[in-house]
């Protein structure tokens, strides 16, 4: 069997996570990545394999990675704080400073050592990413996202965005 | 000068012989006539076998024809092999006709037949292992119960030695030269046998029992060590050649059920450690994100204690009350003492009216006070008369205002504490 360039370099995405977008300079990865139902997505200078519409695992099907319902929860008050326009893609959507855990943990009334813990579960998934100056921001994960789960999210946006002003006026 | 045949070598060998040959070939060719007496496929063993079964049926009793066994064997065999494979076990007496009234044309099952379809069996999927395992466990059993001669043991030793020779010149051939699937079926017809265990009991026996054989014995240990150490070396080509070539053909479906059970977790994660595998990523739907939202409701938040009091260093409040109240009784005493001016009692009337309407009020608390005052030795009378003048800064008030010594007090200072605590 002869493998070729693309076949490793799809290999490569699907073992190392990210590769360079200048490797795809020259390869047919688009279409070879479509015909085993992915798709590529590129994050500024780097690109990762998606599942394109349709082909990603079934819900009910065989057990895999999964996110419990309070980090859930975190994500979604994470999403409807950095995703502000709708119009937008979420991904990376605004980072939030210093004071996000502190904020989070605010909104959700929670102790902020539970939400950091939360967080730490979503950074190492890639739905949470660390900024420079100690704040937080939407994972690389979320640009890898369904067109149709987007579509969804985005019908509902004004879900998102109302229920951290509810839980904040709720919470007073 | 004729020129001398060379000998084939055993590649060679195997390409001559057919399947059914080359396993069963050692074990008939004593008995065969010519180097194609022997099936060609062992396959043809299962046309015997089918052939044994439905011989061995209760209604068969009575005799088949060849016509109620093919039919019985249901179309399994191609039909003109079946009635070509019937015409030989006719020929050799495996089928023997059962004459009765009826005629000739029914056949039984000679129970030598159905012994040779068992040996044969055992030829193919042990190789003699089970003989050797049965000779040994005969011979043991003779000895014990003292029905066997020196001769007769002598002989089986000789036997089982002579057997455990030629399987370990079997295995160390096939070792050596073998293919993978050669040696690793030369292995499994020895896997779970007791040889060396009997073998051990045997030679105890015959030590004890024939003490003259015991060097034969010792003998036809050393050559079953042989055999033994020949079989570990075979195994572990076995283990180290398919191992790298990820040959799972090697291993019976149940052995790789059997490892999967029971070998080390660090064994079988070892298989994997040079895959290449994405690590998944989590699954999360646009439900399931506003599902988490829709069923938030936040806790209530908790109630906030107030401040602790700051309490500060320096002299004991209580103590600084104490003292004030002591220094307040000292005080009203020394001044009913000034009104009463040695009397038992007085009329403090006139002294009010005589006063700025102020002090009269401030005398009159006092005095008040000091009759209220257990520890006091006063006491204080208001009369029902009342005196006025609209000239006096006191313009009005009530006569007489007796006060009088009360003699010794009765009231301890608890008493006295919870009226000062009530007054306040």
């Amino acid at each position: 069997m002869t493998v070729t360039e693309t076949q490793v370099l799809l290999a490569r995405l699907r073992s190392e996570g990210f590769v360079p977008a200048r490797a795809l300079v020259g390869t047919d990865a688009a279409a070879d990545a479509a015909a085993v139902g992915r798709r590529i997505v590129r994050l500024d200078d780097r690109v990762c394999l998606a599942w394109r519409d349709g082909f990603e695992p079934a819900p009910g099907g065989p057990a895999t990675a999964t996110v419990s319902d309070f980090a859930a929860l975190v994500l979604a008050v994470l999403l409807g704080l950095c995703w502000r326009d709708p119009a937008e893609e979420p991904w990376p959507g605004e980072p939030l400073g210093p004071g996000a855990i502190d904020r989070i943990a605010e909104i959700l009334n929670r102790d902020r050592t539970v939400v950091l813990k939360f967080v730490a579960k979503l950074r190492a998934v890639g739905l949470a990413e660390d900024t420079d100056d100690g704040g937080l921001r939407l994972g690389s994960q979320i640009a890898t996202w369904p067109p149709r789960t987007v579509a969804e999210l985005r019908r509902q946006h004004h879900l998102l965005a109302a229920a951290t002003r509810v839980f904040e006026d709720g919470a007073r | 000068m004729p020129r001398r045949r060379r000998a084939r070598t055993s590649a060679e060998q195997r390409q001559l012989l057919t399947d059914g040959a080359e396993v069963l070939g050692p074990f008939v060719a004593p008995m065969a006539r010519d180097a194609g007496s022997v099936v060609e496929e062992l396959a043809d063993l299962e046309v015997a076998r089918a052939v044994v079964e439905c011989c061995c049926q209760p209604d068969a009793a009575g005799g088949l024809t060849l016509a109620e066994i093919a039919a019985r064997i249901d179309g399994a065999v191609d039909p003109p092999e079946l009635e070509r494979r019937l015409n030989v076990f006719v020929g050799l007496g495996m089928l023997q006709p059962y004459e009765d009234r009826r005629g000739t044309g029914r056949y039984v099952l000679d129970p030598r037949g159905l012994a040779g379809v068992q040996v044969a069996e055992r030829i193919t999927t042990q190789g003699g292992v089970s003989e050797l395992l049965l000779l040994l466990d005969r011979t043991a059993a003779a000895i014990r119960a003292s029905a066997a001669t020196a001769v007769e043991v002598r002989a089986a030793l000789e036997r089982a030695r002579l057997f455990f020779s030629l399987f370990a010149d079997t295995l160390a051939r096939k070792t050596r030269l073998g293919t993978i699937a050669e040696l690793y079926d030369e292995v499994r017809g020895h896997e779970h046998q007791r040889l060396l265990v009997t073998l051990d009991e045997l030679t105890k026996l015959v030590a004890a029992t024939f003490a003259e054989l015991e060097p034969l014995a010792h003998a036809t240990l050393l050559e079953a060590q042989r055999y033994d150490r020949w079989l570990g070396q075979a195994a572990e080509r076995v283990v180290a050649e398919a191992g790298a070539a990820r040959d799972f053909g090697v291993l019976s479906p149940e052995a790789w059920r059997t490892a999967a059970i029971h070998a080390p977790w660090e064994r079988l994660s070892a298989v994997a450690e040079t895959l290449v595998f994405d690590a998944p990523a989590p699954l999360l739907s646009a439900e399931q994100l506003l599902d988490a939202l829709a069923h938030w409701r936040p806790s209530p938040r908790q109630r906030q204690l107030p401040p602790g009091p700051q309490i500060t260093s320096g002299p004991d409040p209580l103590e600084l009350r104490r003292a004030r109240r002591e220094q307040r009784r000292e005080r009203l005493t020394l001044q009913a003492e000034s009104l009463l001016q040695g009397e038992s009692s007085v009329d403090l009337t006139d002294t009010l009216r005589a006063m700025p309407w102020s002090a009269a009020a401030q005398l009159l608390a006092d005095t008040l006070a000091s009759g209220r005052d257990p520890i006091v030795p006063t006491e204080v009378v208001i009369g029902d008369g009342l005196l006025a003048d609209p000239v006096l800064e006191v313009a009005w008030c009530s006569t007489p205002l007796t006060l009088s010594r009360s003699g010794s007090s009765t009231a301890t200072v608890e008493s006295s504490e919870r009226v000062e605590v009530q007054a306040e």
